[in-house]
């Protein structure tokens, strides 16, 4: 039978609308929220399997130094891989057609379907926009790269001083990220395209060829765990063949440490349970600021309960009653925000995720995890909290609600107070006997300001390591060579000015905070300029750069095992001092020093260090070169993928914070309207009696901001670490210190927002209502 | 008594309804009367007859629909919200049939309540011995009788020893000994402090200890009676 209580429903819902409706949208919009990233990211995940499979993605490649001859390709065959040639040629891009160099471009030959399909050829192609070009002058180039970069299809692009039409806008299986090298930190977009032509045009176009090979295991490896040792032990075997064959391994890049591979993928499968953990904590806060809603509800009509539980009511009945509307409110806001969350929400973020990735085309597919995090939790949190705070509360004797008395507390005297002013001490009464809600209104406020910490961070951290990068560089220029001789044995020279040798090479750690991370060791020459350090150092004594000191916590005299990055070979040095430079994880050591340990002849360099670019030596002979804008240009992307949605996060945190506040202020006006109306009875003036209600809640809101943001950045800093931690390079988190009193700022205009509305809230409380003697 | 005295608080041709067209009610019909300075008045009435309106009118917390309310001379009608509240402020008292008790405050504070509004409250410790509150007064409201509750109540009315305590049935939930000591509180409050007391009650034997009695009906003042010889609550039975 139904109760004739559910006739009461409607009433309860309009007497709390506003609350209901504030609730209401913060759920759909979290709710909405997670589904739609869920749903978006599974989706993308499901797209770039499903294309691994189909375009026949490689499982690595490796880069020589010459052309692989049949018998080197052979030989490297007979360790369980299929070899594919795949080269490419590089060049400056002009995409606004000035005669300026915009960035480079990386060009293939544009993969056969068919072959694609049969297997005969590897990393295939999925076109977004446009088609394949299949004729001279066409070209066909990353989606992303186009959209950062404005350009359309049927557009002209001019590389090597030719102009090309854009056919097509495209994303290769080997690249869902621009990642320029395989072990970059970070992709960049913005300076670096990858582009495909037909094989005719490819073949008639003058340039440096790149020599990359793809391989394919024949067995393919069960998971990373045996795909990491497999690739190990193939590099070996692969070293020796390639040597025996007078070649030069230039790169060797398994799949799973490849970025332009492996990097999206990581961050699609990666960083959501942090999300959603964020998410179901604010439904926490609601859930809390419902139960809440709803125990004032019974507060005010206790008597009327009392008198129903005299009558026969059972707390069950009553407690239905009281927690269906916060139900039904949530299950409406779980309908709606799902229904968001399939359309514009999962839009929004895969707009993101287009906006930093080279993505495939995708479908929207159902999604059960998404459904259980972003709307079975949440339900379950709403009734849960609702159904333990309002049925504890509605556990009390019926004799006590016709008392009116519903404290829990065994209390027979109220606390006792320091001897302040009356005012002051009437204010601790109100924060005292609205713990609870201000309680809330903490974890609301701090879990605002830690995402918004976050959005202010990211940005910062990121300008902060493109201002540092470039004043840490240690020269404009940096070369590496081939090999310090040129084809006829005659040691390089360049008269480029500032112009310095130096040595370089890669190797990894074996420490105990982190194995593997890739360590730049540099030898330096004697008196060097651009290394202000001394030359009289040990044999394995180094200097550690201030990025590998603070990632890895070095002190002076600590020890650092390396090991090499293609071999057993292991290294142990002694950490001698710092030396400034925030841009990569390295050491230095004298370059004698550094032949010795590496085995080079005396005198053996790799590169130049310069403070203007070498012309004066032929390109065949320079493997790399590193200026600024190289360095800057991994900020610049990161600034453009994150930055611009930053700005929108932390105004949406701000106004999140500002409902919240809203919420729970009205909450504790509400529940002390009769206070609040009789004091005004009794004479006080406007001024004193919000100088009493706000006054509490302002002090419980700045005390909550003050602390949030202390708490936020010692808690974003231990997050950062770990994040940190998995990639290599180390940028340290950084907040401009301007932007504490921003946030402090923006958090206090939205609260003075709320006061405002709330001093009119008190105004409008009538005075009749202490008279009413309805209680 | 000489006229000065009595146009203390003067009540003129106060008119009051509630409501439009039909439903329409006229409550007040133009109430005339006048209290004195010191006076113990006490309003008579039927349920419904408009006492508690009347009551709400002459604390500025009602406005009249004509008429008007002059204590010393100055009108309610002319004063702006600021001053209406500086007036509650600086010569009423309340004390309401339900006590209306700041619940999160314990009774010593409630009565602070009443003091912080005075630049010359009465002694707080005196008058909680007075009131036979010196025990509790570091409980909270819910820990208290009803009579208990009152004599907050009333506590927080006088301790900034205003000139007038309106007082609306302030025994009418309490039981019979309860309400004759809370009666004898302000009745020794009256003549302890000399302040002015209007007072709502249905109990018409309370007449006998007022100076003065209103009783109303329909809106009108009946009976307007002088009480030359008035008695101690303590020798009224009911
Ligand atoms: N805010 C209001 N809106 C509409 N009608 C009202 C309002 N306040 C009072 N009334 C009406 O005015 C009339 C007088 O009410 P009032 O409370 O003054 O009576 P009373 O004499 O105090 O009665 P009681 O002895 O029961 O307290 C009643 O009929 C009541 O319904
Ligand atoms: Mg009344």
């Amino acid at each position: 039978m139904m109760s004739p209580l559910t006739k009461r429903l409607p009433r309860l819902l309009k007497d709390g609308w506003a609350k209901y409706i504030v609730v209401f949208m913060v759920m759909v919009l979290l709710i909405g929220i997670v589904s739609g990233m869920l749903v978006a990211n599974k989706s993308m995940i499901h797209a770039l399997e499903e294309n691994k499979e189909e375009l026949n993605q490689e499982d690595g490649h490796l880069e020589l130094a010459y052309e692989a001859s049949d018998e080197l390709v052979e030989a490297m065959e007979q360790y369980g891989i299929r070899i594919y040639y795949q080269p490419y040629m590089q060049f400056d891009e002009d995409n606004d057609l000035d005669g300026e160099a915009d960035g480079e471009v990386r060009v293939y030959i544009v993969s056969d379907t068919d072959k694609i399909a049969s297997g005969e050829e590897v990393n295939g192609i999925d076109v977004i926009k446009g088609e394949l070009p299949d004729d001279e002058a066409e070209i066909a180039i990353d989606r992303m790269h186009a959209d950062n970069a404005g350009i359309k299809v049927g557009d002209e692009i001019s590389l090597n001083d030719k102009l090309y039409k854009v056919t097509g806008l495209i994303a290769r299986v080997d690249y869902s990220t621009l990642h320029k090298k395989a072990t970059d930190f970070m992709f960049d977009a913005l300076t670096f395209d990858v582009a495909v032509v037909t094989e005719e045009e490819f073949n008639s176009i003058e340039g440096k060829l790149y020599y990359q090979y793809a391989w394919k295991y024949n067995d393919p490896p069960q998971d990373e765990k045996e795909e990491i040792k497999v690739s190990e032990k193939l590099m070996g075997n692969l070293v020796t063949e390639i040597e025996r064959y007078d070649n030069q391994l230039l790169d060797y890049a398994p799949s799973y440490a490849n970025g332009a591979v492996q990097f999206a993928y990581d961050d699609l499968t990666g960083d959501l349970t942090m999300t959603t953990v964020i998410m179901i904590i604010f439904e926490v806060v609601l859930a809390f600021i419902m139960a809440i809603t709803t125990s004032n509800t019974i507060t005010r009509e206790s008597a009327v309960i009392g008198t129903l539980r005299a009558s026969g009511y059972t707390r069950m009945e009553l407690t239905i009653h009281y927690i269906s509307v916060p139900v039904m409110v949530t299950l409406l806001a779980a309908l709606v925000g799902n229904i968001l969350g399939y359309t514009c929400f999962k839009d929004v973020i895969v707009g993101m995720y287009y906006n930093s990735y080279s993505m495939p085309n995708y479908d929207t597919i159902w999604n059960a995890r998404a459904f259980i995090e972003s709307t079975v939790i949440p339900l379950v949190v709403m009734f849960a909290i609702n159904i333990i705070i309002v049925g504890r509360k509605l556990r009390l004797s019926p004799l006590k609600f016709l008392r009116h008395d519903l404290s829990t507390s065994k209390r027979k005297k109220a606390r006792r107070l320091p001897r302040w002013s009356f005012i002051n001490r009437f204010r601790l009464r109100i924060l005292l006997s609205n713990a609870v809600d201000f309680i809330v209104l903490f974890a609301g406020l701090f879990l605002c300001m830690f995402l918004m910490f976050f959005t202010f961070a990211l940005p910062g951290t990121i300008d902060h390591y493109k201002d540092t990068v470039v004043d840490d560089m240690f020269a404009g220029y940096q070369y590496v060579l081939k090999s310090p001789v040129d084809a006829n044995g005659q040691i390089l020279e360049t008269s480029a000015s500032g112009a310095e040798r130096y040595a370089a090479a890669n190797l990894v750690t074996d420490m105990k905070y982190k194995k593997g991370e890739s360590i730049a060791v540099y030898g330096y020459e004697e008196g060097s300029s651009h290394f202000d350090l001394p030359y009289d150092l040990e044999k394995d004594e180094v200097y550690v750069s201030s990025a590998f000191a603070d990632k890895f916590k070095l002190k002076t005299g600590d020890s650092i095992r390396l090991k090499g990055e293609f071999d057993d070979s292991t290294y142990e040095f002694t950490m001698k001092g710092v030396f400034e430079y925030c841009g990569s994880c390295s050491i230095y050591m004298p370059i004698d020093n550094f032949n010795i340990i590496f085995g080079n002849e005396e005198g053996y360099f790799n590169g130049f260090l310069t403070d203007e670019p070498i012309e004066d030596i032929d390109e065949i002979y320079i493997m790399s070169s590193i200026d600024k804008e190289d360095l800057v240009s991994i900020a610049n992307q990161l600034d453009h993928s994150i930055g611009g949605y930053m700005r929108y996060f932390s105004f949406a945190c701000v106004a999140i914070s500002l409902l919240l506040m809203f919420l729970i202020t009205k909450i504790i006006i509400e529940k002390n309207a009769v206070s609040i109306s009789l004091v005004k009875v009794l004479g006080y003036l406007p001024g004193e009696v919000a100088s009493l209600y706000i006054m509490a809640s302002s002090i419980v809101a700045l005390f909550s901001m003050i602390i949030s943001l202390f708490l936020s950045k010692a808690l974003a800093g231990i997050l950062f670490d770990i994040f940190l931690k998995e990639y290599d390079g180390y940028f340290p988190m950084y907040v401009q210190e301007s932007k504490y009193p921003l946030i402090l700022l923006l958090n206090i205009a939205a609260y003075a927002l709320v006061a405002i509305i709330d001093y009119s809230r008190i105004k409008k409380i009538p005075m009749t209502d202490a008279l009413k003697n309805v209680e | 008594m000489s006229d000065d005295i009595k146009k203390f608080l003067e009540i003129s041709n106060i008119k009051k309804g509630f409501g439009q067209g039909d439903s329409r009610q006229e409550v007040l019909r133009g109430m005339n009367f006048e209290v004195a300075k010191g006076e113990f008045c006490v309003l008579l009435g039927p349920s419904g007859s408009g006492k508690s309106t009347l009551l709400n009118i002459i604390g500025g917390i009602d406005k009249a629909d004509s008429g008007y309310i002059a204590i010393n001379g100055d009108k309610l009608e002319d004063m702006n919200d600021k001053a209406l509240t500086l007036y509650r402020r600086k010569h009423l008292g309340y004390v309401f049939q339900l006590y209306n008790l700041i619940p999160n405050l314990n009774v010593k504070e409630n009565i602070e309540v009443g003091s912080y509004l005075s630049d010359s409250p009465l002694d707080i410790d005196e008058l909680l011995n007075t009131l036979g509150l010196w025990d509790h007064r570091y409980k909270l409201p819910n820990q208290l009788s009803g009579g208990q509750q009152q004599r907050t109540s009333i506590g927080r009315a006088i301790i900034k020893n205003p000139d007038i305590l309106l007082c609306d049935e302030p025994t009418g939930a309490l039981d019979y000994n309860t309400s004759k000591e809370i009666l004898k509180l302000i009745e020794d409050v009256n003549q302890k402090y000399g302040n002015t007391i209007i007072m709502v009650t249905h109990n018409t034997e309370l007449q006998h200890m007022a100076d003065h009695t209103i009783k109303l009906r329909d809106g009108l003042v009946r009976k307007n009676i002088v009480n030359e010889n008035k008695v101690s609550v303590d020798q009224l039975e009911w």
